[in-house]
């Protein structure tokens, strides 16, 4: 990345991607052609950026308010948006390799997930949940499944046999965030001067004894730790009929705690308080596919789930834990702003739109405000709607045509090829086509019209996207263009 | 060392100062826009400050640093004017140059030369400031004629707001003014308007924070300060609050070339002068600590059973500030106890920060930016905005007596 503006539109698109997981694409052309557009019509670039500014205030008050025609509440009480919005969000990265059959069922697994860590019943301040995703390589993506609670490795010389002996729930849980190795060398680097006769690490494998025996007294069924726990202890707590996690990892600790109610102790010398203990609900084995994992349930109705994600190969695997964990982001951004825009193109096609339509009449007296000429001003309009529409156009790869219809302002795609009479339906899927809809190709200039509002729609769109992302996605890169537009002058350091 | 000897003539300070002035020349004015600089490393800056882009640019020619110098002087006394100076500069040099037709030369010879410049300095000395306090001011004092509290609102608004819009592109200057204006306001209160402004331009390292990947738009001010690091350990809590500030570890801090005399229970022995400390901080009922440093894990197990939050890695700035606002109880050097109004949880463009409300009206200003160079330019220019209000605010009220 030389060209240091394409670096300075990339580190912001970045930034963007990372706060909202989505829209990223959208921002970087809709930038682009911008800056393109407004050096096509040759437009002064302060004009430009006033003009600009001054659309993008009417697209947020547009897509905010109540008579928005692109926007779609997402209720909670039906999943349906939900698992439209999780379904476009996969379908958008094609490096996952899923069929359109594991498609489904993906978007379906991140729903639940997400519904999952949404809390319910819980007294004083919510707190948000969380899903902790597992990969397993090499098998099919059928086997991936949702599980609640925790999902861990078996531990080593686990057999159901000691699970069975435990008996029935709830089980006393202790949790420990210091290593219980007896290694001396955790106190740090530095030079150790040992007296004669004593043997400081036969005292530690001491006092790590002591903590056991009052665990077991304590009567504790479930024993973790963060990292290593010393084998001789191992062993102890094992013949007392206590099971043994150990190397749990600083990502788990959050997670367990939460659904055990346990504290981590970090103390070796002094009895563990009875406030730390915890309590798990159920501990049982689970199948994934050929893998055996260890299933701890939560007696607190804590918000955790674990996401089982299989897939052929290690590659396509990262790429669907990135992609499950974007999508479950962007759902999440709607107990924000619990609305979704239409995807498909037909967002950007009624913006552009709408935008032309109110500016019309409007253009002498906004001209005038802002201090130009009025034909400045409609051609830094018409540069701002064939941007939208260059992004819709972007979006069809087959070469096929693009419309817009004169009524409702979606796009739709024109399918040459096709020779049965299927019901087509427009770019988001709430539209069915009729005979009497008049369409026109994209990239034309048309009559402005305003576009319809439809209003108690029975039917749902199937592709949507994040409003959070679009909406910060469409300010930022107006804001990306101005800040390009406005540089006078370059210089490049070449030393 | 080979010394170049270069004969200064006057079509030499020319054309040192040509390329200089078409630099500026771009930036100057509404339809000015911006320089973009670039590194091999990828590192960019983007800004219209004439301070700034001058001091960007690597001049080797000494002639060029001494203009810099006189820039950056001219600069630390009035906080503006910097890329009006050069075109100013450049113009006088050259309408003298040219001026040499007029006399029938083809050029100015070295006395005739510093027999100007006497003349000239002369000129400054004696008779500019005439010409200015006549001819000049009395459109100036329309706006000064009465000294009221709505008089110093304006004075300040147009001082901001001038000062921005040179420095930042359309889109941000009605932005960045709005928020800069709204921060004052809200730190100022009771105190007058010298010593609002000159708190803010001294702290302002600690009374800001920078957000990447949102549009300006979304800059705020917010009440209170605001670290950015999320709590470590959280307990829900309501004010007054007593917060300890600790600058440094509470577990033994072992330096390197040190060895320990490993006695019997020497970890135990630790382990329980630690305790004590910590329990003493419970009689003191002490309910939030606000460490520069990261705490051992026995301190945060501490903090989860006693219901005590904590906030680690502070920047050791905030908590000097902190203290000095407080005027603390000083425990014993390096401790202190500040009193807290309110300890909050705060999301900061998808980062999770910690807002600790004080007994002072100072705010702390957020300040978004869709990528972190234009960030440096928006931090830059509001920094600076504060510098060039202390400075004209001193001047305007020195001249009305304010």
């Amino acid at each position: 990345m030389s060209e240091p503006l394409l670096k300075l539109i990339s580190t912001a698109l970045q930034h963007h991607t990372t706060r909202y997981s989505d829209s990223g694409l959208f921002m970087g052309i809709f930038t682009l052609t911008l800056i393109e557009n407004t050096k096509k019509y040759g437009l002064r670039t302060s004009t430009a950026i006033k003009v600009y500014k001054h659309l993008v205030e009417q697209c947020n008050v547009y897509l905010k308010g109540d008579s928005c025609g692109c926007k779609v509440p997402v209720e909670f009480s039906s999943c349906d948006s939900l698992v439209a919005l999780a379904h476009s969000m996969i379908t958008s990265k094609p490096a996952c390799m899923l069929d359109s059959r594991e498609t489904q069922q993906i978007s379906s697994l991140i729903t639940q997930a997400f519904l999952y860590s949404i809390p319910c019943n819980s007294s004083g301040t919510a707190c948000f949940g969380r899903t902790v995703t597992i990969g397993i390589e090499g098998q099919s993506v059928n086997h991936s499944s949702v599980f609640p609670g925790l999902l861990l490795d078996v531990p080593e010389m686990l057999l159901p046999g000691d699970l069975e002996r435990l008996g029935d729930g709830p089980f006393k849980v202790v949790l420990f965030g210091v290593s219980l190795s007896g290694d001396i060398s955790e106190v740090g680097d530095v030079a150790l001067e040992v007296h004669r006769g004593l043997n400081p690490e036969r005292d530690l494998l001491q006092q790590l004894l002591k903590i056991g025996e009052q665990v077991v007294k304590d009567k504790v069924s479930l024993f973790a730790c963060q990292k290593v726990v010393h084998p001789v202890l191992q062993h102890y707590l094992r013949e007392h009929e206590v099971v043994v996690i150990e190397r749990l990892g600083l990502a788990l600790m959050e997670p367990f705690a939460k659904i055990t109610g346990a504290r981590a102790v970090a103390s070796l010398f002094s009895l563990v308080p009875m406030e730390a203990y915890g309590l798990v609900a159920g501990l049982c084995f689970q199948d994934c596919g050929s893998k055996k994992l260890l299933q701890l349930l939560s007696s607190k109705h804590a918000a955790i789930s674990t996401m089982v994600l299989c897939h052929r190969n290690e590659t396509m695997l990262e790429e669907l834990k990135m992609t499950c964990q974007r999508a479950e982001h962007v759902l999440r951004l709607t107990l924000r702003e619990p609305y979704a825009l239409l995807g498909g193109g037909c967002t950007e096609t009624q913006l552009a739109t709408h935008i032309t339509h109110m500016n019309q009449s409007t253009a002498p007296t906004t001209a005038a405000a802002l201090g130009i000429s009025h034909s400045e001003f409609l051609m830094a309009v018409e540069s701002f709607r064939s941007s939208l529409l260059a992004v819709a156009l972007s979006l069809e790869h087959d070469g096929q045509d693009c419309l817009i219809d004169l009524t409702y302002g979606h796009r739709w795609v024109m399918d040459i090829s096709s020779q049965t009479e299927v019901k087509h339906t427009c770019g988001c899927g709430l539209l069915e086509d009729r005979s009497n809809l008049e369409k026109t190709h994209l990239n034309t200039a048309c009559q402005t019209f305003s576009p319809v509002f439809l209003e108690n729609n029975d039917t749902q769109p199937k592709v949507l996207d994040s409003f959070s992302a679009k909406l910060n996605a469409l300010n930022v890169a107006v804001e990306m263009a101005s800040l390009v537009l406005d540089v006078k002058y370059i210089i490049k350091d070449v030393n | 060392m080979q010394q170049q000897l270069e004969c200064v003539s006057l079509q030499v300070c020319v054309s040192v100062l040509g390329p200089l002035e078409s630099v500026v020349r771009r930036c100057l004015g509404p339809e000015g826009g911006s320089v973009l600089f670039t590194r091999d490393t990828g590192e960019t800056l983007i800004s219209r400050h004439g301070q700034r882009v001058l001091s960007t640019l690597h001049l080797e020619h000494p002639m060029a640093r001494m203009v810099l110098d006189c820039v950056c002087a001219h600069a630390k006394s009035t906080g503006d004017g910097t890329k009006s100076f050069i075109l100013l500069l450049s113009a006088l040099l050259r309408a003298i140059q040219d001026s040499a037709h007029m006399r029938r030369k083809a050029s100015w010879s070295n006395p005739a030369l510093q027999n100007l410049a006497n003349r000239l300095m002369a000129l400054s000395r004696n008779e500019l400031d005439d010409i200015i306090i006549h001819q000049v001011t009395p459109y100036a004092s329309s706006y000064c004629s009465h000294h009221s509290d709505k008089l110093e609102h304006s004075i300040l608004d147009y001082l901001i707001s001038g000062y921005i819009s040179g420095r930042t592109g359309a889109g941000q200057a009605e932005i960045l003014k709005h928020i800069l204006c709204e921060f004052y306001y809200k730190s100022k209160r009771d105190q007058n308007t010298t010593e609002t402004i000159s708190f803010i331009h001294s702290h302002f390292n600690v009374l800001h924070t920078r957000v990447a990947g949102l549009p300006v738009g979304c800059s705020e001010v917010i009440e209170g300060l605001v670290v950015t690091r999320d709590w470590s350990v959280w307990t829900e809590l309501r004010g007054p609050i007593k917060a300890l500030v600790l600058y440094e570890s509470f577990g033994s801090s072992l330096g390197d070339n040190i060895t320990v005399c490993f006695q019997q229970d020497w970890l135990s022995r630790t382990e329980s002068i630690t305790k004590q400390k910590l329990a003493y901080l419970l009689e003191l009922q002490v309910n939030v600590v606000l460490s520069s440093v990261k705490q051992p894990e026995c301190v945060l197990q501490w903090a989860r059973m006693n219901h005590v939050a904590l906030l680690e890695c502070v920047d050791s700035d905030q908590l000097d500030f902190l203290c000095n606002i407080n005027f603390p109880e000083t425990l014993s050097h390096p401790q202190h106890i500040v009193m807290l109004k309110y300890c909050k949880r705060l999301q900061l463009g998808g980062l999770r920060c910690a807002q600790l409300g004080i007994y002072s009206n100072a705010h702390t200003l957020v300040l978004c930016a869709p990528a972190p160079g234009l960030l440096d330019q928006t931090v830059c220019v509001s920094r600076g905005s504060m510098e060039g209000s202390y400075a004209g605010w001193r001047s305007f009220a020195c001249r009305w007596c304010v």
